[in-house]
Order: C-alpha cells, then structure tokens, then sequence
C-alpha cells in the first residue's frame, strides 16, 4: 500500500472522510494524517517535551482511527477541534503512565471555527496566539498548567497560592474569552 | 446535593481535565446526564479548549512519522464493507416463506453467539495491541541511541580537568537481572600484538572471576562492548580488565590493569 495522499474536494465534509476511512480507504487515512497530523503532534510535543514520545501519541491516535472510525461522530463536533482534545488526553496519560482513557468515542466538542484547510489552521493558530498574548498572565499561566501540564485546580491552587475559587475564574474566564474572540 | 448553577462553575474545569476526580467528578457527571443546557455548554468549552491547544501548533512530525504510520496501517488493513446485491424475486410454494424466517432466526442466535465470542476477543487483541505499542515505543527509544552511537557523523568527546594528565578509565553498567553489561572506555594504551583487553566480573559470592568478552581500543584509545552473560541473576562485587591473548582466557593470567566495585 502506498500512502499518498489525494487532493479532496473541498465541500468534501469530515463526515466524508471519516466515510473513506471506514470503508478501508488507505488514502483517506493519508489525507486526514496531512491534515491534522501538525494538530495532534504540537499538542502532544507541548505536553510531553519529549519528540519520541509525542510521534507515539501520533501514531496511537491515527492508529486508533483507523481501527475504529466510528469513534469519531461527525454529528458531535469537528474533527481537528476532536482530534486537538483526543491529543491532548492521550498526552497527558503518556505523562502520567498511566493506560489511555477510553475517552475516544465520547467527547461532543462544538466549535463553529472552521479547521479543515491549512490555511484556515494557520489563521486560526496565528488568531489564538494573538489572544493568548493579551490574556493576563495569570489567567493564561492557569490555562497552561491545566491543559498542558494536567494540573487539577487543586494543584494549581496550591502551586500558586491562590484560593481555589480564583484559579476557577481564571480557567473559565480564559475560555470564555477565547469563544468570544472567535465568534 | 449542588444545584445547576453550581454545577455549570464546574464545566470549566472538567471540559480540560482540571476537575479533581474523586471529590466532584462523579457528581458532576450525574448531573450531565440529565442536564442538556450543561451537555452543550461542556461540547462548547471543549470547542474553546481546542482552539487553546491551537496555540501549541507549530512543530512538524518527524520526517519518518508518515512511514511509520503508512508501515502500521498495512499490517492492519480492513475489508471494505461488503457492497448490496440485486436481489431478484422468483416464485416459491408457500411453505417456502417460513424457510427464510427460519433461517434468519438460526442466523441471529449464531451472530449473537459469535458477537460475545468476538467481544472477548476484541478485548483480548486490545491488550495485545496496547502491548505492541508499548514494546514498539521502548524500540523506537533504544533504537534512536544505537543509531546515534552508530552515526557516522556522531562525535565522541571526552571532557577532562585542564591542566591534568589523561587518565585512562573504563566504566561497566551490569544489569544481574538482565544478565547483560556494557563496557565504556577511554584514554586506553595500545596493546602489544596479538593481545585483548579482558573484562572480568567478580562474583560477590567470593568466587573465581568470571571471563565477560575481550576488546580492542581504537585509535584514539576508546572502546565500548556489549556482553550476554550465560545466565541472569549473578551478583557482582565488581569488576577487572586484564591484558590476555586476543581469543581471551578462561581465567586472568595476567596482572590486573583495572579493577572497581560497585
């Protein structure tokens, strides 16, 4: 089998690909791992630091698409918003050696920010940058040790020294934020 | 008991895995299950947590990833679902109209026999896999470190005090439970011709030392050798090098030109 990828049509939808993919479509696996393989392997380097143990997470996930593609419910959210969550989880379970959540099949992400093209996942990664940079530094930082580094607000609360409650605001607030600046 | 508001201040922390588990997690959950407004603000902020995680994108997979992934995926290929045929209707007698109901029947008790059959295999061939992939990431870690001890273009460089003579120094790494060692040397002497370096492990236990493989430094007075011991479970006291004939010896005969323990 040759994995190359093929040009899709662009009113071609997730629900489309994942089609592909389940029919045993090789080649739909190798547009999807184009696609998104830059998502799912920066969220993973970020988490894990560790270049080996991100291309794990990598090749888990794909690996786990393939096997069961129907995981994926295009009626339930965007893939590549899916697929940064999936890469996350996933992450962090490698960060605490722990085995993976079966948390593939049931994550509904709703999101109306359009991921597909490359192009559009730039704007969009240049756009949360840009957010993230006047967010104040420690609703950020808050967001960071929970999302990246897999701290529960306990954690947090006691890393930092702030009540529990602050650390709550600073999360919720952070995400709050971000919805609006892309809606 | 929490009332809805109190739970919609949790979503936050839950929808990024920042809710501490055992305290408010099943909860919280409970609660979802019944509450649709909480159900779609969690999809929401999961969709907001994607587009954080956004800010991490940057860095390509390694160059191999694709292949790897392209190997994986045809070792694991999948039948396309077998497509719907033309049926075509033909006259039967009427007693006929029972035969496939009767079929159909036999057909779904033998599926549900064969869906727990395949259940528990499905299980089984997880654990399987989730093994591979463990035993295939550890590969992948020790394989990276051969290929750099290996690389031609990797430099060996050993850092000393200044201004103080070059000492030669051998280290041995000895798993007894794995039964294996690994030697590491420096600013070795040349040997005469015909002869080897030979390592020797000392048994703990007092007796006589045992033979663990010959080398040979190279230009610059490095070696490094890998060696299977013929069994696990040896403790060592520590170790020696003597100079022997190039097939090695059975037992030193030579005066000892290193010696350590652990």
């Amino acid at each position: 089998m040759r994995l190359s990828g093929t040009q899709m049509p662009k009113t071609q939808d997730e629900a489309a690909l994942i089609e592909r993919i389940c029919s045993g479509d090789e080649t739909a696996m190798a547009d999807m791992y184009d696609r998104y393989s830059g998502i799912v392997y920066g969220v993973a380097l970020r988490v894990l630091g560790n270049t080996t143990a991100a291309e794990d997470v990598l090749q888990e996930i794909f690996l786990q698409l393939w096997r069961n593609p129907q995981a994926f419910d295009a009626n339930r959210g965007r893939l590549p918003a899916w697929l940064a969550v999936i890469a996350r989880n996933r992450a962090i379970d490698h960060l605490r050696k722990r085995p993976p959540e079966d948390d593939i099949a049931d994550l509904p992400i709703s999101t109306g920010v359009n991921l597909e093209s490359e192009a559009a996942q730039r704007l969009a990664v240049d756009k949360i940058r840009g957010v993230l940079s006047r967010l104040p530094q420690e609703q950020r930082r808050a967001l960071e040790m929970a999302f990246f580094e897999g701290m529960t607000h306990s954690e947090i609360a006691a890393r930092s020294g702030e009540p529990l409650g602050t650390i709550k605001t600073r999360i919720r607030t952070g995400l709050i934020t971000i919805r609006k600046e892309f809606s | 008991m929490k009332d809805h508001a109190q739970y919609a201040e949790m979503l936050a922390l839950y929808a990024i895995g920042a809710l501490d588990d055992a305290q408010d997690c099943p909860d919280l959950e409970e609660h979802l299950r019944t509450c649709p407004e909480c159900r779609q603000e969690l999809a929401a902020l999961r969709g907001d947590a994607a587009l954080f995680a956004l800010s991490a994108v940057g860095p390509a997979p390694p160059q191999g990833a694709r292949q790897r992934l392209q190997a994986a995926i045809s070792n694991q290929p999948r039948k396309a679902p077998a497509r719907a045929g033309m049926v075509i209707g033909v006259l039967r007698p009427r007693w006929l109209a029972f035969v496939p109901i009767a079929a159909t029947l036999a057909l779904a008790i033998f599926s549900l026999l064969l869906l727990r059959s395949n259940s528990r295999l499905q299980g089984r061939l997880d654990q399987v896999q989730a093994q591979l992939a463990d035993q295939g990431s550890k590969l992948r870690k020790a394989q990276a470190l051969v290929d750099l001890l290996h690389s031609p273009d990797s430099i060996e460089v050993t850092l000393v005090a200044e201004m103080k003579p070059r000492v030669p120094h051998v280290k041995a790494f000895y798993s007894p439970k794995m039964g294996h060692l690994l030697l590491v040397a420096g600013n070795l002497d040349p040997l005469p011709p015909h002869k080897a370096y030979e390592l020797w492990l000392l048994p703990a236990n007092g007796t006589k030392p045992m033979p663990c493989g010959t080398f040979w430094p190279d230009a610059k007075g490095n070696a490094m050798m890998d060696h299977s011991l013929s069994g696990a479970g040896i403790q060592a006291k520590g170790f020696a090098v003597t100079i022997e004939p190039e097939n090695g010896s059975e037992e030193p005969t030579s005066p000892l030109e290193f010696r350590g323990e652990g």
